[in-house]
C-alpha cells in the first residue's frame, strides 16, 4: 500500500557563494511495510531528499503526498510528531539529556507519562543493543555506534509510521550493523513501517526491498537482480 | 509544561553558566535597583526641599568713606569723636535688574507708608516711644543754654503727656555756641527729654531737656535727590506779635500738626511683592494667627488685601474680613518700618497730603514669635506694622517721598531659585558695580544641594553601570542560551514541537534566570541604594534658620533632613524592566533562531 508519493519534486538551496539544484525532478513512491534504501554519491541530494520526507522544508515545485495528503496543507509540527521519525548521520541527541531522557524525548511530547515513557525508553535501548548503563549516560559519555542506537531508539520511539535513517550504521561495527539493519527490517514487516535508508552501504541496500539511486539530484529506480 | 521542566533541566546541568548568568543578572539588577533608588531619593529631596526651601539676597549700599565726625557735649564740655558713615549717591535698585537675573520676587526695595488713621486705637499707654514736645517758653531769667536753664511753660501746643510742672530744664546740649535767651521774650520749641547732666554719677543734675527735630525737610525725588526747600531747620524760634501768620509761624504750626498725626494718627503700611522677601517673615518669626498670609493671585490681581498684627487687631477689635481705611501720606525709604512721626514736611513746609486713599480687606492676623528677631533694629516689625501687596497700590508715591534712602538689608531684597546662587553672582560681578553688598539666605540648600549633587552623580552612574552591564550581561547569556543551541532547537523541531514551544522552552529558562537574579538584586538595590544615600548625605540636620554665615544647630532646634527612605517599588520596576528588555532581547534572538530552517541546521550545511 503506498504510504509516501513524491511527485515530480525540486528543491534548491542558496549557500554563501552560489544557488545549489540539490533536487531536479524526482519521483518515486514509498509503501507501507517495506524498506527501502538510497543510494548514491555524496552530494547527490539523497540527504535533502530524506529531509525533505522529513518535513523540515518543503519542495520549491512538485509535491510530497504522505497517505494521500499533501505535505504543503498539513500541520508539519503534527507531522514530524506524529508520522515521521528521523534518524541523522550526526546523531543529533540532546547533549544535555541522558540517553533515556533522549529516547523517552518524543514520547513524553505526545503525551505520555514520564513514567510509562521511561519504561518504554528502557525497552527500546535495548532492543537496539545498548547495556542498562546507557540510559544513564549522556551522549559525549557515549561512543559514535552507541549515539547511533540512541538516535535509532529515539526514532522507533515516536512511533511514527515513516522511519527515514540516514547512514544509521555508519558507525557500528559489522555485528552492530547486521543487528540494526534486522531492528529497521522488523519495524517494516513486522510493525508496518515505510522504512527509508540512505546508506554508502551495498550490504546494508542489499537488504532493502527496493533500492533508489540519486545521482545529480536525479532519483532512479535500481532494478533487483533475481 | 514538559517543554519547560526539560528546559529547566537542562539549565541545571550547565551549573556554572546558569549560575553565573544569575549573579551578573542579579549584580546589574542590583546596580540598576540601587541607582534608580538613589535617583528617586534625589528627586524627592529636590522637590522637599523646593516646597522647604526660599533662596532670597538682600542688597546694602557700602559706605564709600568713614568720617570722623565730633559734637559738642556740654556736659563733658568737649567735642566727642565719633564715626560717621558717607554713603555718597544712593545707587538706584535698576542695577539689579540686569540681563540673566532669573528673580521670583524683586528685586524690590520696601518704602513704609504713614497712614492716616485717625479712628483706629494704636498704641496702649504703656507702650513708650521717644516723645517730642512742642511749647512756647520763657527762661526764668537770662541765660545761654550751655547746660540746663530754668524755663517757664507758657503754653504747651503739643505733647503726648500732660505736662503738669510749670518749668523745666533747658539744655542746648550739642550747640557748642548756643545764643543768649532772654526771660521777656517768648520761644517756640521742640524739645525732647534728654538725661542729666552726670547722670551716671551719684549726684546728677536736673533732668533737662534737649532740643530736637524742628522745621525740616527731607522731601527727596525718586532717584534719591533732596528737594531744595526755604525751610528755617530751627527748632527754636522766637514768638513775636504775629508770628503764626508768617512762613516760619506756619511751618511750626505744620509741624505741631505732623507730630499730632504722626504719633498718634498713623500706622506704617509696608508694601510688598512678596512677604518673604520681608526679613521676619524668611525667617519664621512670624505667623498667621488668624486667616491666611498673601498668594499668588494677591499678588497678581492687586488684591486689597492687608495683614495686620495681632496686637492692633485685638486694640481696635479686627477681625479676618474687616475693611480697613488706609489713606497714604508720605514714603520713607530710609528706614524700617516704625511708629511714625518723625515731623516730616513737605519741602514747602506742609503736612503730606493724601496721595492713595484705599480700602483694604484684612485677610491675616499675624503675630511674632517669641524673640522675634535675632538681627538688629530695622530688622524687626513695628508697632502696629500693616503689610499690603504693593500690586494692590494704585497711585505712585513719587510725589511723597518724606525721606529717600541707600538700600538697606531689612528695606531691598529679592529672591532667586534655589541652587542659583553662584549663577547669580558671576553674573553680578560681571556688572562691575562695587557699591552694594549682597547677603544671600538660602537656609541651608546650597549644602543640602551638595549632598543631592553627589547623590545624584552615584545615581547616575549606577544607573548607566547598571544599565550597561544588564544589556551586556542579557545580550551574552542569551546567545550562549538561544543562538548556540540553534541546533537543539532544530533537533525540537525535527521532533515536532512548533516554534511557539520552543520559544517557550527558551524564554521560559532564561526568564527564570533573570527573575530570580533580579529578585534579589532588587531587594539588595534597595537595602544598597538606602545605605549609600546615608553615606552621601552624612550631614543630616541643618538649621532651617541658617543664613549665608556658618552653620549650627543646637537639639533645641528645628532641622530639616534629607528624605533617606527606600522605596520597593523601585527594585519592582527595575527588576521588571531588566526581565522586560531580557524578554525583548531573547525573543528577538529567539526569532532569528527559529528563521533558520531545521533541514539547514541539522544537515550541517552551514558548517
Amino acid at each position: 500500500m503506498e504510504r509516501v508519493k513524491v511527485e515530480a519534486v525540486t528543491y534548491s538551496y542558496r549557500t554563501k557563494y552560489q544557488t545549489i539544484q540539490a533536487l531536479t525532478d524526482v519521483s518515486c513512491t514509498f509503501e507501507t511495510e517495506k524498506m527501502y534504501a538510497i543510494v548514491g554519491e555524496s552530494g547527490s541530494g539523497k540527504s535533502t531528499l530524506l529531509s525533505l520526507l522529513a518535513g523540515l522544508d518543503l519542495p520549491v515545485s512538485g509535491d510530497i503526498l504522505v497517505e494521500g495528503e499533501s505535505l504543503r496543507k498539513m500541520n508539519r509540527d503534527h507531522y514530524r510528531r506524529d508520522v515521521v521519525s528521523v534518524v541523522y548521520q550526526a546523531f543529533h541527541l540532546f547533549p544535555l539529556l541522558t540517553a533515556l531522557e533522549n529516547v523517552s524525548y518524543p514520547m513524553e511530547l505526545k503525551g505520555i507519562t514520564k513514567k510509562k515513557a521511561r519504561a518504554r525508553a528502557k525497552e527500546l535501548i535495548a532492543q537496539v543493543g545498548l547495556a542498562d548503563r546507557i540510559c544513564r549516560q549522556f551522549p559525549k559519555m557515549m561512543s559514535g555506534g552507541e549515539q547511533q542506537r540512541v538516535a535509532i531508539a529515539r526514532a522507533l520511539a515516536s512511533e511514527g509510521k515513516i522511519l527515514l535513517a540516514d547512514e544509521p550504521t555508519g558507525n557500528l561495527d559489522s555485528e552492530n550493523e547486521r543487528n540494526i539493519v534486522e531492528l529497521l527490517k522488523r519495524a517494516a514487516h513486522d510493525r508496518g513501517y515505510t522504512v527509508i535508508v540512505i546508506t554508502h552501504n551495498p550490504e546494508v541496500a542489499k537488504e532493502a526491498d527496493c533500492v533508489y539511486r540519486m545521482r545529480d539530484g536525479h532519483l532512479t529506480r535500481e532494478e533487483r537482480d533475481a | 509544561m514538559m517543554v519547560l521542566r526539560k528546559s529547566l533541566l537542562r539549565l541545571l546541568r550547565t551549573p556554572v553558566k546558569t549560575v553565573l548568568f544569575f549573579l551578573l543578572a542579579g549584580m546589574a539588577a542590583a546596580l540598576l535597583s540601587t541607582g534608580g533608588g538613589l535617583w528617586k531619593m534625589c528627586r524627592e529631596n529636590m522637590v522637599y526641599f523646593e516646597s522647604l526651601f526660599q533662596t532670597i539676597a538682600t542688597a546694602e549700599q557700602k559706605p564709600v568713606q568713614i568720617i570722623k565726625d565730633e559734637s559738642w557735649d556740654w556736659e563733658r564740655e568737649k567735642y566727642t569723636t565719633y564715626n560717621r558713615k558717607e554713603y555718597g549717591d544712593v545707587i538706584p535698585l535698576s542695577v539689579l535688574d540686569f540681563e540673566g537675573a532669573d528673580y521670583i520676587s524683586g528685586p524690590e526695595t520696601r518704602a513704609w507708608y504713614a497712614a492716616y488713621v485717625p479712628d483706629y486705637l494704636l498704641l496702649d499707654y504703656n507702650e513708650g516711644v521717644s516723645n517730642p514736645m512742642i511749647v512756647e517758653a520763657s527762661p526764668v531769667e537770662d541765660g545761654i543754654p550751655a547746660g540746663p536753664i530754668k524755663m517757664e511753660i507758657k503754653n504747651i501746643l503739643y505733647s503726648y503727656y500732660r505736662y503738669n510742672a510749670p518749668f523745666f530744664n533747658y539744655c542746648d546740649h550739642n550747640n557748642p555756641s548756643p545764643e543768649m535767651m532772654y526771660a521777656d521774650k517768648t520761644y517756640i520749641m521742640c524739645l525732647i527729654d534728654g538725661l542729666p547732666h552726670g547722670w551716671q554719677s551719684p549726684n546728677p543734675g536736673p533732668n533737662e531737656f534737649v532740643p530736637c527735630s524742628g522745621v525740616i525737610s527731607t522731601q527727596a525725588r525718586p532717584d534719591g535727590s533732596r528737594i531744595p526747600n526755604d525751610l528755617s531747620g530751627d527748632y527754636i524760634a522766637e514768638v513775636t506779635p504775629g508770628f503764626y501768620e508768617t512762613e516760619e509761624g506756619k511751618h511750626w504750626q505744620a509741624l505741631i500738626q505732623e507730630f499730632e498725626i504722626g504719633y498718634w494718627k498713623s500706622v506704617p503700611v509696608t508694601a510688598t511683592e512678596n512677604t518673604d522677601l520681608i526679613p521676619m517673615f524668611y525667617d519664621g518669626n512670624i505667623f498667621m494667627e488668624q486667616g491666611r498670609g498673601f498668594t499668588e493671585e494677591d499678588y497678581r490681581e492687586g488684591k486689597k488685601v492687608c495683614l495686620i498684627s495681632r496686637k492692633f487687631a485685638r486694640r481696635n477689635e479686627f477681625e479676618v474680613g474687616d475693611i480697613l481705611h488706609l489713606p497714604l501720606r508720605s514714603a520713607n525709604y530710609t528706614k524700617s518700618a516704625y511708629i511714625s512721626g518723625e515731623g516730616y514736611l513737605t519741602a514747602k513746609g506742609d503736612v503730606y497730603p493724601v496721595f492713595e486713599d484705599g480700602y483694604w480687606e484684612i485677610c491675616g492676623i499675624y503675630d511674632v514669635l517669641p524673640g522675634g528677631s535675632t538681627k538688629g533694629h530695622g530688622y524687626r516689625m513695628a508697632y502696629n506694622e500693616i503689610i499690603i501687596p504693593k500690586s494692590s497700590m494704585e497711585n505712585s508715591d513719587s510725589e511723597n517721598i518724606a525721606e529717600p534712602g541707600y538700600m538697606r538689608g531689612y528695606t531691598t531684597s529679592f529672591e532667586i531659585p534655589n541652587g542659583t546662587i553662584e549663577h547669580w553672582k558671576s553674573l553680578w560681578e560681571q556688572q562691575g558695580i562695587d557699591g552694594l553688598e549682597i547677603t544671600f539666605y538660602d537656609r541651608g540648600y546650597s549644602v543640602l544641594e551638595a549632598g543631592l549633587k553627589r547623590m545624584n552623580r552615584m545615581a547616575t552612574i549606577l544607573l548607566v553601570t547598571g544599565a550597561v552591564s544588564a544589556v551586556c550581561v542579557l545580550i551574552f547569556f542569551c546567545h550562549m542560551f538561544i543562538t548556540k543551541q540553534s541546533t537543539r532547537t532544530a533537533i525540537e523541531r525535527s521532533l515536532g514541537l512548533s516554534k511557539g514551544q520552543c520559544a517557550a522552552s527558551l524564554l521560559s529558562g532564561i526568564l527564570l534566570i533573570v527573575l530570580c537574579g533580579c529578585i534579589i538584586g532588587s531587594i539588595g538595590g534597595y537595602y544598597c541604594s538606602t545605605t549609600a544615600a546615608q553615606k552621601v548625605t552624612q550631614v543630616e540636620r541643618f538649621d532651617r534658620r541658617y543664613s549665608s554665615g556658618m552653620m549650627s544647630i543646637s537639639e533645641d532646634e528645628e532641622a530639616t533632613t534629607y528624605l533617606i527612605t527606600g522605596d520597593w517599588r523601585v527594585g519592582a520596576v527595575t527588576g521588571s524592566a531588566i526581565l522586560v528588555l531580557a524578554a525583548g532581547i531573547a525573543f528577538t534572538m529567539i526569532q532569528k533562531s527559529l528563521k533558520r530552517e531545521p533541514l539547514v541546521l541539522l544537515s550541517g550545511r552551514e558548517a
